[in-house]
């Protein structure tokens, strides 16, 4: 038995491998953030008004979507709830570093993912606030 | 070029259509739309955290349930208010910890507000809440003044000022007449002006509100 | 004691400031509104206080964690469609427990095999599995359209995050004739531009 998994470990990890080559799982939160203001904020949301305050701060951060998305080299469009849209595309994967393309009219960024950091790209104005994309690792 | 789930363009009715034809995600993107106003109309109709989520929970997987049921001639939010608010009179029923559960208004009778200190609201408060909203105390003396306004004027008074329904929306969501909205409605906001301006008076001699 | 006429419109003065009169009646309302303070004053508390009711709930909505909360209602609505990866990331040792026929041991066998895989190549240090070898966010370029007069700025904060915010620039608009903006960085910059 052990050595069947054994055997089955090996030939299933190069399929692995190759399976998640070149995907990136990024977990893509749509923000907006008005000057309302909001006497607690949940912890996540704290930490991104923390982040921001170096450019603006604001009173309130709502997160308006969730999700785990899959990068590829394949363009991947986002509907925003402004009417814009964004498009997701991994340009490289090298030694465990991911490098995504992310646009949003009229800005057009290649970035490197991290680990521990957050990718925070300014998506246009909405409703009375400013609409915020942001790119992270999934959690758990 | 690959098309992903789109986040809020989707109308409600669309995404009800692709649950009804089994998209999970399609259902978790109603309830990442709605949760945290169906938290705000519960924890207004309950006055409590646990209660509120558990309730908006719950309002979630009735929906889930009965979605069959939902017809389409009123949009989803009306549809799942109504759970909601059906599910908060059952919980408040429930623990009768309703204390003005039995306070009916008689919709004929005159309104009075001779009581109220007419104006002295607008004029401490002003027009911009949020300014007023900078004082906690504030939001937690709303909080109780919702309490005290009869449940089935809070349930108007929550989903005109939350939802910004129409007379005609709330009308068809509670199954009451229009003029009975009208005055619900008036009385709600009569009791909760009056408990604030009692508030106000007794701030008076601290600080002034909305003075940051 | 009320006069015949404020007694006549105060029911109006709700829905005036809702919104929920015709033009007729509303210009009714405004006309009294225009002759009676006791009404006015009605009016400036009622608006006074819409706004706070939503204001103090969606403050406290927002006090909730909601990251988890789609998908604990999504649990109870389909407890038994668990989706694919979830399960196959079930231990090894409660997939045993689970399946015990042979032919059963077997399929699990090759997708426990599958799961250490997976799980080693997250756990055992192997970064290419998933693009975060880098622990902090670094930003490459920002260009923005030929028509556009966005400026854009990257920030990077000391935990690792970038923020790249592209807002109107008056002066950038100025520039009309440089196009592909260059990076405006507030920090210095480890990334190669």
């Amino acid at each position: 038995m052990t050595r069947a998994l054994a055997l089955s470990a090996a030939l299933l990890v190069p399929l692995a491998a190759l399976a998640q080559e070149a995907v990136v799982p990024v977990q893509a939160d749509v923000v907006l953030g008005t000057d309302k203001v909001a006497k607690d904020l949940t912890p996540p949301m704290k930490a991104m008004q923390a982040a921001l305050a170096k450019k603006k701060r604001y009173g309130t951060l709502q997160l308006l979507s969730s999700q785990v998305l899959k990068v590829s080299k394949k363009s991947l469009a986002l509907a925003l709830p402004n009417q814009k849209s964004a498009e997701l595309s991994l340009e490289s994967l090298e030694a465990g570093v991911a490098t995504v393309r992310v646009k949003v009219p009229p800005a057009d960024t290649t970035s490197k993912l991290g680990a521990e950091g957050s990718l925070y790209v300014h998506a246009g104005k909405h409703e009375t606030g400013d609409l915020w994309l942001v790119l992270s690792r999934p959690k758990g | 070029m690959e098309q992903c789930a789109p986040f809020v363009a989707t109308d409600d009715l669309t995404l009800v259509q692709r649950v009804r034809s089994g998209d999970q995600r399609a259902f978790k993107t109603l309830v990442e739309r709605y949760q945290r106003k169906v938290f705000a109309v519960a924890l207004g109709m309950l006055k409590d955290r646990e209660d509120a989520r558990d309730v908006s929970q719950e309002a979630f997987v009735k929906v889930y349930k009965y979605l069959d049921h939902f017809k389409g001639d009123s949009s989803f939010y009306t549809w799942l208010y109504r759970i909601t608010t059906n599910i908060c009179i059952d919980v408040m029923r429930r623990k009768g910890n309703s204390k003005t559960e039995h306070v009916e208004f008689d919709e004929t009778a005159q309104l009075d507000t001779s009581e109220a200190n007419l104006g002295a609201l607008g004029t401490r408060l002003g027009t911009n809440p949020q300014k007023a909203m900078l004082r906690q105390e504030l939001a937690e003396k709303i909080q109780a003044a919702l309490g005290e306004v009869p449940e089935k004027h809070r349930a108007i008074l929550l989903l005109r000022e939350l939802e910004g329904m129409s007379y005609e929306d709330l009308s068809r969501t509670l199954k009451i007449p229009k003029g009975t909205v009208m005055s619900r409605l008036f009385h709600a906001r009569l009791k909760v002006q009056k408990i604030l301006n009692e508030y106000l008076e007794l701030d008076e001699s601290t600080a002034g509100v909305g003075s940051e | 004691m009320k006069n015949p006429a404020r007694k006549h419109f105060e029911p109006k003065l709700s829905p005036y400031v809702d919104g929920e009169l015709s033009p007729e009646e509303r210009q009714e309302v405004e006309r009294h509104l225009a002759v009676d303070k006791e009404s006015a004053a009605q009016v400036a508390d009622f608006r006074a206080a819409s706004g706070l009711v939503r204001l103090a709930l969606e403050a406290e909505a927002d006090k909730e964690d909601w990251s988890q909360f789609a998908n604990q209602v999504l649990a109870r609505v389909t407890p038994e469609k668990a989706p694919f990866f979830e399960r196959l990331s079930a231990s090894v040792s409660e997939f045993f427990e689970y399946r015990r026929g042979t032919f059963v041991a077997a399929m699990a066998g090759a997708a426990a095999a599958l799961t250490v895989a997976v799980l080693g190549m997250r756990l055992l240090g192997a970064p290419s599995a998933d693009g975060y070898a880098n622990p902090k966010v670094e930003v490459q370029l920002v260009s923005v359209e030929e028509s556009s007069t966005a400026h854009p700025v990257v920030l990077e904060t000391d935990k690792g995050d970038a923020i790249i915010w592209v807002g109107e620039d008056e002066d950038a608009a100025k520039k009309s004739g440089e196009h592909h903006e260059e990076l405006e960085i507030d920090q210095p910059h480890q990334g190669e531009l």
